[in-house]
């Protein structure tokens, strides 16, 4: 980080060239603030999702090898301290996740986590499973409905992580809602409904609060707050006429703007006043360029930094490599990489598209999630950085093969805070018969039965503190439904056995 | 009880979607079972019951649409149009903030998406962004110059014996607007003593508040209709906001103000002029893009490949070819409209009026000059072979446009938005060891009956792709071929395959072929108008059509397009019906 001084506030220079001011943190971090070793900051959590998946495990993750510790959990599996090693320039974590050495640090290594052998155990079409919903809002593939809101919104309406309304409780970026909330989510009822995306520059405008009182002035909410509690009353006029269901949304109207008007009261983050807007911002930053991904780094930092937003939601649907396009597009890529239902036909045409896919992988890891996770290490925080008490997680939209959830890669870094990181947890039964989905398939060896997917939800919302009883809801266990799904995949499981787990923890990790 | 012959709902059959589909395989225990209601297992689907109630429905907000257009006319309203476009300019970031509407999934219909303006879903970001376009559009109308080009130069002068009748003027006006009718005594009374807290002095602040205050409350952000039969300020805004997607003219407070509006024949003069208006463009153009499931086309723009260059040529196609694309079906509607034509002839149109250079090359035909027409080759009769119905659309992500062809792609769009036919989603497991097909050698119907060959895919696919491949003879961006090339991967032709545009249907005896010939036969089957009257009441009704309680509305509309009355009766029909003008308990 280069961090220079600019009248009274700092500015960073991110690698696409776009400036980021950060606070003059080191000179906060002099004298007694620094010897009265301020607490760690608020836990904060950033969630990646990528679409399609579809690289292979050799190349998504460390080897197999690395993993030898064994350990019992439905199966036996396996556990290794994760480590790197310098190609060159690169340090290397896997194929997928390899940077500069001068960026992909070995401290920075230490903070990540890498798990392989979470399995959503059946066949779907774009299940959005990794916030805990697997059935798509958008495109039922024959899956459940969203049954409850999505993890990221437990957290957000969580007391135990939110003590105050945060101005926007979740940063959401993307084309397509990812994230699931209750209609009514002060009484979480009525249903659920998906939660649209940000553009990136009005968010900011909300997330950015000048420290200095003059500049605006405080609106007029109880005022806005009373026209709708008359017309709700029903006293006259058309509010005489309303239907009982009619009251019912003007009152969940309410209940939101009640948020609101309780978020412009929640004080500040002290780091906000060092926050200018990026340049080249806009709202409309879905096209693939690593600069624009970078400033949507920049706009979760200001929500940090501000303390007007602790958890971030992208999901990124850009192929994160310029050469897509000559093979058909992303999706194209995607779906022959993983050699089935294709018309790729030879082997060496197959690895170079696969090659492309763990290409672009690798440049989101190292431009868009590294961008990210050096922005929140290079602020410090407490006896540490903000990267420790953020989880920063990547997760595919599938496995190995597009539209098949074994082995759905699993990145984090940060959180040290709240979880252990350091880990390579591999947790595929290794003495499994390998999944013969197609003889076409690559790596058909390499894909084997593993663990229940959900258990990350189980971890990382453990790791929040987030109560169990805000989430194991209606029956359930965990993030999914024992609803057994036909196809070949899930007859390789113990159905129960499996869904019965997906509320424990992932070893390692937490505990 | 009238019945009328209808199509039933289709589902999405997503996963039979992706690119490449098929079923082969192990189906397994997840075969779908049809549900046993009537109207999903039958074929008559409309049952007109005179008995029927309304059917209730949730007060909604404006749609993200609505809202932007209601705060543009709002604006244009009280300022001059240089003011009025500066001050716009101004709040340009908080106008594109609103969120985008979400596109519900029907609970009558499993598999049909409801239109954007029936979303009803308010979550925090929505909140936020209300909040933050009232505070501006406060901050920027109490401004001394937006005042004083308001005309409220008393709210600037130095004369404070005029500054309580200023403040008094300014509620009524605003008001007026954002309330879309004229303010009661307590509502005045409200604005003027507990939100307007600068007493009988004209204090700027105060007055922001004021606005602020106006253009957040729930009259201006939502339809607030109460239940029963709408006063006439409600029918009003109903119908702008069916026709135009936006807050009631002039006119029509007026009509409403003196009561002509709710008469007979002040309610049909009005319906007239609405939908003649300019204005119904904007509304008539949302309604066709969801209708035809623009959201999810795959824009020629995006093609990419040695292939596709050989297919595209030198036509150079960019975003305003995509946007021309767009614009054809609504253009022709209107053309319609203007005309005095009926569904028919728009459904099987057999003229272009596109004015793009390109488009009318890809129908080897000259551009239209404005208003007028070209007529096109008899291969192209009927709307289901213009380009922007025959790109390919999904609710997943596609691959790039190519030199293929999809079949079955084509084929789902038209039987699930134009014959609404019902399909179930492929079952679990069908996309299980799908065939390797190898397009160097096999062509897009060989492709589509190798994947889909098995005889578990036949009762959906055995509708579907006929319907596919009777639009064969046009490529993957509508160009008229007599013949398919093959490509290898290096964008070379391997091969030239006669096209087979034959297909057999079951709304036909015997096999048909062409494109003209499917929309002949789809028309005459009586499930084009039906599925046409299906979505365009979704559309009106802004939520799910009751096949129970609308029947007699949907029947209506059937008939009407049966009998070819002319289109503008068709549109007409809902607003016209009683019930457009009553709403539900609910």
């Amino acid at each position: 980080m280069t961090v220079r001084k600019i009248g009274r506030r700092f500015f960073l220079l991110g690698a696409g060239g776009f400036a980021l001011s950060i606070p003059a943190l080191p000179s906060l971090l002099r004298g007694s603030h620094a010897k009265a070793q301020p607490p760690a900051g608020p836990k904060r959590m950033v969630a990646i999702m990528s679409e399609h998946g579809g690289v292979w495990q050799e190349h998504m993750f460390p080897d197999a090898s690395l993993a030898d510790e064994s350990f019992e959990h439905l199966h036996t599996c396996h556990h290794g301290a994760l480590t790197s090693r310098m190609d060159g320039s690169d340090r290397v974590v896997s194929d997928v996740l390899r940077a500069p050495g001068d960026r992909l640090t070995e401290t920075l290594v230490q903070k990540m986590n890498v798990i392989r052998g979470l399995d959503v155990p059946f066949y779907y079409g774009h299940a959005r499973h990794v916030l805990g919903n697997y059935g798509d809002m958008s495109n039922n593939h024959n899956e459940p409905t969203p049954e409850q809101a999505t993890s990221d919104v437990v957290m957000a309406y969580s007391s135990s992580f939110y003590e105050s309304v945060p101005r926007r409780r979740i940063m959401n970026f993307g084309h397509d809602a990812m994230s699931v909330e209750w209609v009514d989510p002060v009484n979480r009822t009525g249903g659920f409904q998906p939660v649209p995306g940000d553009g990136a520059s009005s968010l900011f405008d909300l997330l950015y609060v000048d420290p200095d009182p003059s500049v605006s002035r405080p609106p007029p909410l109880d005022r806005v707050m009373e026209s709708y509690r008359r017309l709700e009353g029903g006293a006259h006029g058309a509010g005489a006429r309303l239907g009982s269901a009619d009251r019912e949304a003007l009152r969940q109207y309410m209940d939101r703007l009640s948020d609101l008007q309780s978020s412009l009261n929640t004080p500040v983050g002290a780091h906000c006043g060092a926050v200018t807007r990026p340049e080249g911002i806009a709202n409309n930053l879905w096209n693939w360029n690593p600069g624009n991904y970078q400033i949507l780094n920049d706009v979760i930092l200001a929500g940090f930094m501000c303390d007007t937003s602790r958890i971030a939601v992208i999901r990124t649907t850009a192929p994160w490599h310029d050469g897509m396009d000559a093979d058909g597009g992303y999706h194209e890529v995607a779906h022959n990489a993983a050699g089935g239902g294709g018309s790729v036909t030879d082997g060496a045409t197959l690895t170079r598209l696969e090659q492309k896919l763990t290409e672009g992988n690798r440049n989101l890891f190292a431009q868009g999630m590294l961008d990210l996770a050096t922005k929140l290490q290079d602020l410090p925080e407490g006896e540490g950085s903000m990267l420790d008490s953020t989880l920063v997680w990547w997760a595919h939209e599938a496995g190995a093969s597009t539209h098949n959830g074994d082995s759905i890669p699993i990145v984090s870094i940060g959180g040290g805070n709240v979880l252990n990181t350091g880990h390579y947890l591999d947790m595929r039964d290794r003495t499994a018969t390998p999944f013969r989905e197609d003889d076409r398939l690559y790596k058909n060896a390499e894909r084997r039965r593993g663990a229940c997917f959900f258990q990350w939800h189980t971890t990382y919302l453990d790791a929040m503190g987030i109560p169990r009883s805000e989430w194991q809801v209606d029956g359930r266990t965990a993030f999914s439904s024992s609803v057994p799904q036909p196809g070949w995949m899930s007859m390789q499981y113990d159905q129960d056995a499996l869904y019965a787990s997906c509320d424990d923890p992932l070893p390692y990790i937490l505990g | 009880m009238r019945r009328c012959p209808s199509p039933l709902a289709l589902l999405g059959a997503s996963a039979a979607l992706l690119v490449p589909m098929g079923c082969q395989g192990t189906i397994g225990s997840n075969s779908w079972t049809p549900p046993d209601t009537e109207y999903r297992s039958g074929e008559v689907d409309f049952v007109c019951d005179e008995a029927a109630t309304e059917t209730p429905s949730v007060m909604r907000r404006l749609s993200r649409t609505q809202l932007q257009h209601t705060v543009q006319d709002t604006v244009r309203r009280l300022l001059p149009e240089a003011e009025a476009g500066a001050l716009l300019a101004s709040i340009e970031g908080d106008l594109g903030a609103i969120p985008q509407d979400l596109r519900a999934e029907s609970d009558v219909q499993e598999g049909q998406k409801l239109f954007f303006r029936a979303d009803t879903t308010v979550g925090e970001a929505a909140v936020s962004a209300h909040h933050r376009l009232s505070s501006a559009l406060g901050a920027a109308l109490a401004q001394p110059a937006a005042l004083d080009a308001m005309g409220s130069t008393c709210a600037t002068d130095e004369d404070p014996a005029n500054d309580a009748a200023c403040v008094d003027e300014l509620v009524d006006r605003v008001g007026r607007l954002t309330h879309r009718r004229p303010l009661d005594d307590a509502e005045r009374a409200f604005y003027r003593d507990e939100v307007y807290d600068g007493g009988d002095a004209l204090d700027l602040a105060a007055l922001q508040d004021l606005f602020v205050v106006l253009f957040a409350q729930p009259n201006f952000l939502f339809h607030i209709e109460g239940t029963g039969a709408l006063t006439p300020y409600e029918a009003a805004a109903r119908l702008s906001y069916h026709f135009w997607d936006t807050m009631p003219d002039e006119e029509l407070f007026a009509e409403a103000e003196s009561g002509h509006l709710l008469t007979a024949d002040g309610w049909q003069a009005q319906v007239e002029r609405v939908l003649g208006d300019e204005r119904a463009r904007q509304s008539l153009q949302v309604f066709v893009e969801e209708w035809l499931r623009f959201d999810q086309l795959n824009p020629a723009s995006t093609g990419s490949g040695a292939d596709f260059d050989h297919i595209a040529g030198d036509l150079g196609l960019d975003a305003s070819f995509d946007d021309a694309v767009r614009a054809e079906p609504v253009d022709l509607l209107l053309h319609t409209l203007r005309t005095g034509g009926t569904f028919r002839d728009f459904f099987l149109s057999e003229v272009s009026t596109t004015q793009d250079p390109r488009l009318a090359a890809i129908y080897g035909v000259e551009p239209a000059a404005e208003g007028e027409t070209v007529l096109l080759p008899p291969e192209r009769k009927g709307m289901l072979s213009r380009v922007g119905l025959l790109l390919a659309r999904a609710d997943v992500a596609l691959p790039n446009i190519n030199s293929i062809t999809h079949p079955i792609l084509r084929g789902v769009f038209v039987r699930r938005q134009i014959t609404c036919d019902y399909l179930p989603a492929a079952p679990g497991g069908a996309m299980d060891n799908l065939p390797i097909v190898d397009r160097s050698e096999t062509g897009s119907r060989e492709a589509t009956e190798i994947l889909t060959g098995s005889s578990a895919c036949n009762n959906c696919h055995g509708r579907i792709n006929p319907t596919g491949y009777a639009l064969e003879r046009f490529g993957p961006i509508g160009q008229y071929r007599d013949s398919e090339p093959l490509f290898d991967a290096e964008g070379a032709v391997t091969a030239e395959l006669t096209i087979d545009d034959s297909a057999t249907m079951t709304e036909a005896d015997g096999s048909i072929a062409g494109a003209a010939a499917l929309a002949e036969t789809l028309y005459e089957s009586e499930k084009v108008g039906a599925c046409f009257a299906r979505h365009y009441l979704r559309f009106a009704l802004a939520r799910a059509e009751d096949p129970a309680q609308d029947g007699c509305l949907l029947a209506e509309l059937d008939e009407a397009i049966d009998a070819d009355r002319p289109l503008s009766e068709v549109l007409s029909a809902v607003v016209l019906a009683p019930s457009f003008r009553v709403r539900a308990a609910n």
